[in-house]
């Protein structure tokens, strides 16, 4: 079964640190809200904002998850300290959905979806099969492996530590404009590559509509 | 195949216990005594057909929302809970009143217990009977939607309502929960899952009849 995308906007960031461009302040007004913020959610909330709609139903996906919390529990752990309550709330899948739920008061649909190095291409057919009963939606994908002793775990290549893509996308009947190669973006998160492909086609675009054939 | 499954780590044990949410006792779902989660793993299989037959069940519709509230506490009010179960009944199209059994998310906290006793008290009244399984399985996390998806399959399969344990002093009297196993004919059963940060996902599952 093949289900076409129209992308209608996207929306990308990254750095080989941290990204320091996400402009929380503007995004979350909430001191408290933001201080709690995870690397994921500050990037899907920037990305969120770059393309302007909190209020579609979202699929978001990654990787790696919420690390940073993850090895602050799990240090936490091996030292004998007390888990940090924050921290282990912080430390779901889920967390940037939840966070895109309460900045954006939006009650809809949001969904996290993980598959390693498939999460973009799972993350596509997930929405484009909900696609089919929505009016358009959001698909995200970061990752963010900014944490601390990260050199010494680091065996997959990854050099850009944090990466994110956005893409809005509707259902269409139109032919495909655009195709995937399977092309590797060496030092990126693998997770991540096919979401890359397509912003860089859409780039090369510059115009004009874009179709991709999801096949589910 | 659907798979859930999650597995016992002191993470998971720790993170709980520093919220004040993990039960040092046998977890105690609705009642007035209860004091949060026992914190458990377990795994469930589900295998899916587009075939139907009598040994099957019927997958009827299903809601998702989010609560757009707290991180961690649910819509005092229980908006998101009621928007997931509203969906599903829409989905499924059916009315609150044939729902025969509700699986409650019921994870034995403070929180969940009283707003989702009031919010499946407001949609479904008194009729359907509620009860939260944890109580025998503990909170599966990850891994309790496709498990108390099983549970629910079961009673229709096998026409029992399975019974409220560790259930004494019930926090909603308005509710129908059975002290019980209850042996009667279940043709749709309501399940919860709600999550972490307000992610909250209601299914029903029906009988599939010979035609």
């Amino acid at each position: 079964m093949q289900i076409n995308l129209e992308i209608l906007n996207f929306a990308h960031v990254e750095d080989l640190e941290k990204c320091t461009t996400l402009n929380e302040k503007t995004v979350v007004s909430d001191m408290m809200l933001r201080r709690r913020l995870t690397r994921n959610a500050r990037i899907a909330l920037y990305l969120t904002h770059q393309i302007g709609d909190f209020i579609s139903p979202v699929v978001i996906g990654n990787a790696y998850g919420e690390v940073v919390e993850t090895f602050d529990i799990l240090r936490s752990i091996a030292t004998g300290e007390t888990v940090s309550p924050t921290a282990f709330q912080n430390s779901v899948h889920n967390t940037p959905a939840s966070y895109l739920s309460i900045v954006g008061q939006n009650k809809g649909y949001i969904t996290t979806v993980s598959d390693l190095h498939e999460t973009s291409t799972s993350v596509l057919k997930v929405g484009a099969v909900k696609s089919l009963k929505l009016e358009k939606l959001l698909l995200i994908v970061s990752d963010s492996i900014d944490f601390e002793r990260v050199a010494e775990l680091n065996r997959c290549g990854i050099a850009l530590k944090e990466c994110g893509v956005a893409l809005q996308v509707s259902y269409t009947q139109k032919e495909p404009t655009m195709t995937l190669s399977g092309k590797s973006y060496v030092g990126y998160s693998r997770s991540i590559w096919p979401m890359l492909e397509i912003i860089e086609k859409l780039r090369e675009a510059k115009s004009g509509e874009a179709v991709i054939a999801i096949e589910i | 195949m659907v798979v859930g499954a999650d597995e016992l780590s002191r993470s998971a044990v720790n993170g709980f216990d520093r919220l004040g949410i993990a039960s040092h006792s046998p977890t105690r779902p609705f009642d007035m005594e209860r004091n949060g989660i026992n914190v458990a793993e377990g795994i469930a299989v589900l295998a899916l057909s587009n075939q139907k037959s009598e040994a099957c069940v019927e997958i009827m519709g299903c809601g998702v929302s989010s609560d757009a509230y707290n991180i961690t506490h649910p819509h005092p009010q229980g908006e998101g809970a009621m928007a997931a179960m509203n969906q599903a009944l829409e989905a499924a199209g059916l009315n609150a009143s044939n729902i025969d059994y509700i699986n409650a998310h019921g994870t034995g906290t403070v929180a969940n217990d009283e707003i989702e006793s009031a919010s499946i008290e407001k949609l479904f009244g008194s009729k359907p009977f509620v009860v939260s399984t944890k109580a025998v399985t503990g909170h599966t996390l990850g891994a309790c939607g496709a498990l108390e998806a099983a549970i629910s399959a079961m009673s229709i399969l096998n026409n029992v309502i399975p019974p409220c344990t560790n259930l004494s002093t019930p926090v909603n009297t308005a509710l129908n929960h059975p002290v019980d196993a209850t042996s009667c004919e279940v043709n749709y059963v309501l399940s919860n899952a709600f999550g972490f940060g307000g992610g909250n996902a209601s299914l029903i599952l029906g009988k599939v009849h010979a035609d």
